[in-house]
């Protein structure tokens, strides 16, 4: 069991890691990051509970899971909206409109 | 070696592309894959918790996750507003 829960997130993470790799733009590279943050988080937190029931190491793993499902889509949200205004002063800019500046 | 330690090496192969990904690219773009380094990184740290059954990498796990937010967003910060 433990050892079907630990496959299936490393081939998550290693799809979303690929996922990042290929994909063109910081908008489609965003998306692999909820999987990792959600589907890899909580599959190895249910390994370590399948493995600990009830110990000290099932609380700090759970922890760890609800911290990293809390904040990356946070995250996420604000790299987004930076990389728009990026984008916009870097279009904005007088090279990119090609004015004259003398 | 025990299925924890070998699942925590296949995860240390995927920060490969992770840094690939940092080290070439757009500003934005980097900042993407340095996100997804530090998920890696902190899963890592859990999945070697358990495998050499050291409870200091939990410790790790946890700080890496709660200090990676507003690491992230200070670059967040600077890309909007001072880039």
């Amino acid at each position: 069991m433990i050892s079907i829960l630990l496959l299936m997130s490393v081939v998550i993470i290693w799809l979303c890691c690929a996922g990042l790799l290929v994909m063109r733009g910081p908008y489609a590279k965003l998306h692999y990051l909820g999987p990792v943050s959600s589907l890899g988080v909580v599959i190895i937190a249910a390994a370590v509970v399948v493995k600990h029931p009830i110990s000290s190491n099932t609380l700090q793993a759970v922890v760890v899971a609800l911290v990293l499902l809390l904040t990356n889509p946070v995250l996420a949200h604000a790299t987004a909206l930076a990389a728009q205004t990026y984008e916009q002063k870097r279009s904005h800019t007088p090279e990119a409109e090609g004015k004259d500046e003398s | 070696m025990n299925v924890w330690m070998i699942a925590a090496a296949a995860l240390v192969l995927a920060l490969v592309p992770c840094g690939i990904v940092v080290c070439r690219g757009s500003t934005v773009n980097r900042l993407v894959g340095l996100e997804l380094a530090s998920l890696v990184f902190t899963l890592t740290m859990i999945l070697l918790a358990e495998g050499t059954n050291e409870s200091f990498f939990y410790t790790l796990a946890l700080t890496n996750a709660l200090l990676g937010f507003p690491a992230t967003l200070v670059f967040v910060h600077f890309l909007r507003d001072r880039l």
